[in-house]
């Protein structure tokens, strides 16, 4: 464990440390902030889901983009710079070394949807309070925003991050190239947004090859659909994202990650470096 | 009983495929070779021979085509094999955003260090490669020469038996190279088998106890360098004050021993011991 946690250490600084993150995390939290300019138009309690949307939407968009692009950059460079030889020369096994790589990245997943989510939690709160003061009389029950489920949010948007960087972890072990690893990843990341397409179609029924592949491709890529929630949760329409619900989304999240790097790690296991 | 070798090759061959019709390069061809303990040994070359690509395989890093390979009598391919080796590739750029201590700190964990033993050897090592005073530093700030010698620190910070050198002294000065070769030297004299990978003849030819040299892929000789060298010897005779004079004297006591003399030449020195000198008094100057 101490091997794995000092490759994750490393990985953690070498990629905060990185103009790329920097850049991406500050555009996320000018996107997120942005929001606020939209309070001259003032209305009312679908103001703050207006608010809600966009944070949310920026932490699965640049979240998206930190995932692919950072896994992939990284495991080349590591190769590039010979640093991997380094690493490989001595008493570690590459499954070690891809759970190493993959856990700093995923702690600068975690740390990036914190940051952005704990700043939408600030304007949400804010903007609410001034709101209340306001028009009170669209708040006769209090505050709306229910707090408590940017957690459950951000922990979910969390898995999912990880989720996409074990992909790409997947897909660049794979690879020989880090724009082609890049290409494959968000193509995967296309084809487990868009499962939802497939799951209609094979509801339709139609010929059993063309059904049987469906399911394949349901069952090889993760279904992201699952990990929308955020109209489930914080300004729910209807029925709230039970908790039971969100530790079994997190828990489906959590079981591909498991696999998506044990395949990695046995291509990685026969990769020349 | 006889000692095992640090490193035993037999019959190491390595094919790469290249493009889609499978185009098959031969990297290394049937090489077998034995670098004895606590030796300098000399894996030469041109670009293209197949150095590294031996090197990656004896640490595992590619599998052998065909052949065996053993490091102190364990097959390569095991993690164990690789507890008693160090290793500096060519040119590594390590990561810019750690100081020197820390970057040897992280390669003393991996190789599994107890936190107080990884302390002693973190300053043992910067102490052995004279980077104490710059142990604090990012590595960012660190020069050619001061890269090299960090790279060197992790590969021993282990206190491994065998130590592997892929061009130690690539884009280093003299200065460097110098400082590189007394840490070489010195490695030797703890006990540790070094394999050197250079260009740098002149420093192998300093260090190397044995040494095999390899083209397109193929062991062309290998041996103890003294057995080598002698095959093709030809004495020489040094007149440190010459005049024409001189010579003249020197040639005809030869002549009258007997001696038959190939030619004569001036020997103006070597422009590396001149900066050397030049550079060392400088360096006692400042």
């Amino acid at each position: 464990m101490r091997v794995i946690f000092s490759i994750t250490q490393i990985t953690f600084l070498e990629v905060v440390r990185q103009r790329f993150f920097n850049f991406l995390l500050l555009l996320a939290l000018v996107f997120s902030g942005s929001s606020l300019f939209f309070q001259q138009f003032n209305f009312g309690s679908s103001e703050l889901k207006f608010i809600y949307d966009l944070g949310s939407g920026t932490v699965l968009f640049f979240g998206t983009l930190l995932g692919v692009l950072l896994t992939a950059q990284l495991i080349f460079t590591e190769i590039e710079n010979k640093t991997a030889l380094t690493i490989l020369a001595r008493p570690v096994h590459r499954l070690q070394f891809l759970l190493g790589k993959f856990l700093g990245i995923w702690l600068l997943m975690w740390v990036f949807v914190l940051v952005v989510t704990s700043l939408l939690g600030v304007i949400l709160f804010f903007r609410e309070s001034a709101l209340l003061h306001l028009t009170p009389d669209l708040f006769p029950d209090g505050r709306h925003t229910r707090y408590g489920d940017l957690l459950i949010f951000g922990l979910i948007q969390g898995v999912r991050l990880g989720v996409i960087s074990a992909m790409t972890l997947f897909f660049t072990a794979l690879s020989r190239s880090t724009m082609y690893a890049m290409v494959i990843s968000f193509m995967g990341v296309m084809i487990c947004q868009l499962q939802y397409i497939a799951q209609e179609a094979t509801l339709a029924g139609r010929s059993w090859f063309y059904s049987a592949f469906l399911q394949i491709i349901q069952l090889v890529f993760p279904n992201f659909s699952l990990f929308n929630t955020s109209d489930l949760l914080v300004f729910p329409s209807g029925d709230a994202l039970s908790m039971t619900s969100s530790w079994m989304i997190m828990g489906y999240g959590v079981l591909y990650i498991g696999v998506l790097l044990g395949l990695a790690a046995m291509i990685f296991q026969q990769r020349e470096v | 009983m006889a000692e095992i070798p640090a490193i035993t090759i037999e019959k190491l061959t390595k094919e790469y495929r290249l493009g889609l019709r499978g185009f098959v390069v031969r990297a290394v061809d049937d090489l077998s070779l034995s670098v004895p303990t606590n030796s300098v040994f000399g894996l030469l070359g041109p670009n293209g021979s197949g150095k590294s690509t031996t090197i990656k395989a004896i640490l595992g890093l590619i599998r052998p085509t065909r052949g065996s390979l053993q490091i102190f009598g364990s097959s390569s391919s095991s993690i164990v094999s690789r507890q008693r080796v160090g290793y500096l590739p060519e040119r590594p750029d390590f990561y810019q955003f750690l100081t020197g201590r820390e970057l040897i700190h992280f390669y003393g964990k991996l190789s599994g260090l107890a936190d107080v033993r990884l302390e002693e050897r973190t300053n043992e090592v910067l102490h052995q490669v004279n980077l104490v005073d710059a142990a604090d530093r990012s590595l960012s700030t660190y020069s050619k020469g001061m890269l090299q010698r960090i790279g060197l620190a992790q590969a021993i910070v282990h206190d491994p038996d065998l130590v592997i050198l892929d061009e130690p002294t690539a884009g280093v000065d003299p200065l460097g190279a110098e400082a590189m070769a007394d840490i070489i030297l010195a490695l030797k004299a703890a006990g540790k088998t070094v394999l050197l990978c250079s260009h740098h003849l002149s420093q192998v030819e300093q260090l190397c106890d044995s040494v095999a040299i390899l083209y397109k892929g193929r062991c062309l000789v290998q041996g103890p360098l003294e057995e080598l060298l002698e095959r093709n010897a030809a004495g020489s005779i040094r007149i440190p004050h010459w005049s024409p004079e001189v010579e003249q004297q020197a040639l005809e006591a030869l002549k009258a021993a007997g001696i038959p003399v190939e030619g004569v030449r001036m020997d103006r020195g070597s422009l590396e011991a001149l900066f050397l000198e030049h550079a060392r008094k400088g360096g006692r100057d400042r």
